[in-house]
């Protein structure tokens, strides 16, 4: 093989060879636990020739890796006239409302520009070559509609909205010190995959009791644990769209909301605990915390009093329940609508009042009234949130800060899409498709300057340059031969462990719990996971199976990741060490070496012309125009094989490589 | 704040006091506050060549750092220290900090609107409240704005520790950006070329990608891709220089760097020293989790215990580098947190009072401006708006502050909005 450039060692052969030993993914049913592999280390060290190394890895890989199976719930089949209809509906709705306005329509986007769009879109990576050609080369009427429902219906549509799903609900690694957060962060990927209903997706977070390793969904208040005033205040901003927190201190200075409507309203979830006292009477009213930590610390001197076991005991004291804590009006309250320290009764913000009968919890009487498809603001939301996913910009902007007299661009288009999201049940998936099938998402993104605040009429989808995650995945894509491969483990095998009835744990229990986690958590078992997707420090999969946040100095948060500490606190900015991440970062040089997907696919070609041709489909998913192809073969016939280096390095430093158009 | 020398009423003891001090040295009453108005004249503003800006992600408690209130309900935990400075104490958990307090003015009087992270860093960034019909810049781009670029290769700005959502230049053009760093210690990442790849063939690789562009770039004429124009030349030129080693903490000894702390937001205070030193304008240091809703004096300690060590050090360095009068320290955080402590043993967000610090940069440490109430829930004596504090490092950068830049759209902002610089602190 031959290398991009002239002096980097082919460190990958591996890889590509390992790659394609291996069964590929969707091998559902492989069970954890079982045969342990009776591999020495060092072993693999030994192993001399191709087959013998990839004899020796085949019996590694009979050690199983534990999956997340889940079947993905395709797109209603018998639905494609409605969506049809539907998304012609929205055509002409835009229609009217540019003519209006005196704008004239963006041209159709070619099938190019909508190939690599709608792959970013559903996705959220560039199609590989091989995607490029087979759409190229379908010639069918209704082919776009045909890759729009088989990319809804693969797995890469939920990792892609989990990526932003993770952003609005600020997914962590951790929900608290002692409790982590692969329950949750899995169950909303798996809601995703199973395409719950978005109304349900919702009430299941708010209504949910439990822990977090029983009940998934309760992570999203045990996330907030300990700031009851401040989860209302993002609940309402994240699914109603609206800004209460001013309110919380005193009236809302911008916004109609008074400081007593702000205490109404968390009155519902004031109630909720998210931790049981370890001095809890199911505990016998002794400290069941320090009673545990001081036998475990008789049966190990090493950890430092019980406190190493601090996940197995503290953790499993978060847990939500409803408790008949009443929420006062704060001591300074200086209105004359209260008095301070006055018990405040539940009652909503808008939209239907909510009748509590003698034992109704509030918490699930609010999540009831908020997901309901009467409440004004939940399903307008929801609609505005996705449409400026896939256009770019909401109807309604900011799509967190929706006020009274709030007017969308297109008002009767936000109410057409709004009736559309509960005609359909909250199916987010069917939503998408509709909107994805439009001649106005199919349109040209608008090459003028969209100026903030300025209403937006939809001639066309806007231009934005890709996320964080879609840069990296894309990148993934270029690189590597089965990224989605990998997954992280699924979080039963820690949870099952770590779920402890304190009431009753035996402390000899507990530490064999423990050591189970170390053993499946530990550096061997990690090795043996990653050994395949690793390449110079970096794991080189899709950023949806990554730890969350990156590290503060990774790819992913360079190129604006959320530190989710702030909803939606993503970016999409350029910086310098963006730039030096594309001119000097491991990830750019990996795509010149053996071994990557690019390199491999450019490879098999002989023709200086069909290389060409390889290079500019896999980066930019086009064909090369006669001027490029001119430029390209000059520099590859004047530098020989670095050449090729060369071509790949500038395309992925373009700014039409950086930006979805 | 009140400019004391324009609303007598208003004035506090201490402002009067003050004010009496430097009549009886033989100043005029009116001089400063004329001089304000024309910086050129004023010999208190423009002494800040850089400054060090350390943002308290998450909302410090005051009650628990510099705005005590001993024998009151509201303390806590905290127990009071003395200091460098007579008369002056801090919570018990900021030791080394105690010893330099001589360097350093609380500003207790602190207060705004919000009790939002997001939009309360955005005040404190900006000076303005978060609108969606532009973005401010924050300080270190007007900073670059006002006074012209003052670095050839390296940015006149830098972010560390990679807060989501900083403002950054705002509506100005990109080359206005800060420069962020995600960890200090890993200092400015790819910054070295592959071997193989020689001078020439970098330019010839980057002269590629533009004829590649062209379509492209001609046809979206937006900002949004002239931006990453701008941050391509940067980084270019940043590669070809030798200031480069500006980001290195490779090359500070190890007993420096351990004097910092071996933690992100020391390690950051080091990079912003070593910043300073190569002329970087502005430089944030942002840090660490201060949002204690829970059992906050089981986790205050550690997050005060590296701020301490971080702080200090700087401040000590700076000192003993004859930097710390040309070198403006601030801390600042976006608000305050209750007076009353919380059924979770936490304290919760409160806009009504807060502290930040000035350190450095030809202020007159060792003391207190302005005060809260009794219990610390609102901003009493000096009551010190945002804008007047940001006002205050203008002045001290010696930025003309009533200076009005206009955005693309027509509209006209001002360093400071319309905060008045706290000018009897210099």
């Amino acid at each position: 093989m031959r290398l991009f450039h002239s002096t980097v060692a082919a460190l990958l052969i591996g890889l590509l060879l390992h790659f394609s030993a291996l069964p590929t993914c969707g091998q559902a049913g492989r069970k954890p636990g079982g045969n342990k592999s009776s591999r020495r280390p060092g072993a693999r060290k030994s192993a001399g020739s191709r087959d013998n190394r990839n004899k020796q890895r085949k019996a590694e890989d009979s050690k199983p890796v534990a999956r997340r199976t889940v079947t993905v719930k395709p797109v209603n089949p018998n639905a494609k006239f409605q969506v049809k209809a539907s998304a012609a509906r929205i055509d002409e709705l835009v229609q009217t409302g540019c003519r209006k306005q005196g704008i004239a329509l963006n041209p159709p986007s070619s099938d190019n520009q909508f190939l690599r769009r709608v792959y970013l879109d559903v996705a959220g990576t560039i199609p590989t070559y091989q995607q490029v050609n087979r759409f190229a080369g379908t010639t069918s009427s209704n082919k776009r509609a045909l890759l729009i429902d088989q990319l809804l219906n693969s797995r890469a549509y939920a990792s892609n909205f989990y990526n932003y799903w993770g952003d609005l609900l600020r997914v962590t690694d951790r929900l608290q010190n002692q409790v982590p957060a692969a329950d949750f962060n899995e169950w909303i990927k798996v809601s995703l995959e199973t395409n719950k209903p978005y109304d349900q997706f919702v009430y299941e977070m708010l209504a949910s009791s439990g822990k977090v390793t029983e009940q998934p969904a309760v992570g999203y208040i045990i996330r907030d644990s300990g700031m009851p005033l401040d989860n209302m205040n993002n609940t309402i901003r994240v699914f109603l769209g609206t800004q209460i927190g001013c309110a919380q201190c005193h009236d809302h200075p911008f916004d109609r909301w008074t400081q007593k409507e702000f205490y109404e309203m968390a009155a519902f979830t004031f109630g909720t605990a998210t931790r049981v006292s370890a001095r809890d009477k199911m505990f016998g009213r002794k400290n069941v915390i320090q009673t545990l930590r001081g036998e475990l610390a008789k049966l190990d001197s090493k950890s430092r009093n019980g406190a190493k076991y601090n996940r197995m005991l503290v953790g499993n004291l978060f847990q939500v329940r409803d408790t008949r804590r009443r929420l006062k009006l704060p001591s300074d309250y200086a209105y004359d609508n209260g008095k301070a320290n006055q018990v405040v009764k539940p009652k909503t913000l808008f939209g239907d009042q909510v009748f509590l009968a003698a034992g109704d919890s509030p918490r699930v009487a609010f999540a009831k009234w908020l997901t309901s498809q009467d409440n004004p603001r939940f399903a307008k939301t929801i609609a505005n949130r996705l449409w400026k996913k896939v256009m770019g910009v909401g109807l309604i902007e900011p799509v967190d800060d929706i006020r009274d007299d709030s007017v969308a661009s297109n008002e009767p288009l936000m109410k057409y899409l709004t009736a559309e999201m509960i005609r359909l049940n909250f199916d987010m998936k069917e939503f998408l498709r509709i909107v994805l099938n439009t001649e106005t998402y199919q349109r040209q993104t608008t090459t003028k300057e969209l100026a903030l605040g300025e209403p937006y009429y939809f001639p066309g989808p806007v231009l934005r340059r890709m996320t964080a995650e879609q840069v990296w995945d894309s990148f993934i894509t270029l690189a590597t031969l089965n990224p989605d491969r990998y997954q992280m483990p699924p979080a039963r095998l820690q949870s099952d462990l770590s779920n402890l009835d304190l009431s009753t744990a035996e402390p000899k229990d507990i530490i064999r719990r423990y050591d189970k986690i170390k053993e499946l958590t530990g550096a061997r078992s990690k090795k043996n996971r990653e050994k395949d997707h690793r390449y110079k420090g970096l794991l080189l999969v899709r950023a949806s199976e990554l730890p969350v946040p990156a590290p503060a100095d990774h790819f992913l948060r360079q190129f604006g990741q959320s530190d989710r500490e702030l909803i939606q606190g993503s970016s999409q900015e350029g910086s310098v060490p963006q730039v030096l991440q594309m001119f000097n970062g491991p990830i750019t040089h990996m795509l010149l070496e053996s071994g990557s997907l690019m390199h491999s696919n450019v490879v098999k070609r002989s023709s200086l012309e069909t290389r060409v041709d390889v290079i500019f489909k896999s980066i930019l998913s086009r064909r090369p125009t006669a001027k490029d192809m001119q430029i390209a073969l000059a520099e590859i016939k004047a530098k020989g094989p670095s050449g090729y280096g060369n071509v790949i390095w500038a395309l992925v430093n373009t700014r039409e490589f950086l930006f979805i158009r | 704040m009140t400019n004391p020398y324009n609303n007598l009423d208003s004035l506090s003891r201490r402002a009067l006091l003050e004010r009496a001090a430097k009549s009886a040295f033989g100043l005029s009453v009116l001089a400063p506050g004329l001089a304000a108005a024309a910086p050129g004249a004023d010999r208190t503003a423009g002494r800040a060549k850089q400054v060090i800006y350390l943002f308290m992600n998450g909302a410090m408690s005051h009650l628990d750092t510099f705005d005590l209130k001993p024998g009151r309900e509201v303390q806590g935990e905290t127990r009071g220290i003395a200091t460098a400075a007579s008369g002056v104490r801090i919570g018990n958990h900021l030791p080394g900090l105690a010893k330099v307090m001589n360097h350093v003015v609380a500003v207790r009087s602190l207060y705004q609107e919000t009790a939002a992270h997001r939009q309360g860093r955005y005040l404190m960034r900006t000076s303005y409240a978060e609108i969606a019909s532009t973005r401010h810049p924050f300080l270190g781009a007007w900073a670059q704005k006002l006074d012209g670029k003052r670095l050839k290769d390296l940015p006149d700005s830098v972010v560390i520790g990679n807060s989501s959502r900083h403002p950054g230049a705002g509506f100005m053009e990109p080359e206005f950006s800060p420069l962020p760093i995600g960890r200090a210690s890993q200092g400015l990442k790819n910054t070295k070329s592959p071997e193989y790849l020689k001078d020439a063939a970098f330019k010839k690789r980057l002269r590629l990608a533009g004829q590649f562009d062209t379509e492209f770039q001609n046809r979206y004429r937006q900002k949004q891709v002239r931006a990453y124009n701008d941050f391509y030349e940067q980084a270019t030129r940043l590669l070809a220089s030798s200031e480069l080693a500006a980001f290195d903490l490779k090359q500070e000894k190890e007993s420096v760097r351990e004097a910092y702390g071996d933690n992100p937001f020391g390690q950051g205070c080091l990079l912003a020293r070593r910043l300073a030193e190569h002329r970087v304008r502005f430089i944030e240091v942002a840090s660490g989790k201060w949002d204690h809703h829970r059992d906050i004096y089981g986790s205050l300690p550690e997050q005060a215990a590296m701020l301490d060590q971080g702080l200090s050090a700087l401040l000590g360095d700076l000192q003993q580098r004859g930097m710390l009068n040309e070198t403006l320290v601030v801390l600042g955080t976006e608000f305050g947190r209750s007076p009353k402590i919380n059924q979770n043993a936490g304290r919760d967000h409160h806009p009504g009072a807060f502290s930040a610090l000035l350190a450095g940069g030809g202020v007159r440490g060792g003391r207190f401006y302005g005060t809260s109430d009794e219990d610390g829930h609102s901003a009493d004596e000096n009551r010190t708006s945002v804008a007047d504090f940001n006002a205050t490092i203008a002045h001290a950068m010696g930025l003309p502050i009533d200076k009005e830049v206009y955005s693309a759209a027509g509209r006209p902002f001002k360093v400071a909005h319309d905060g008045s610089p706290i000018t009897e602190i210099f």
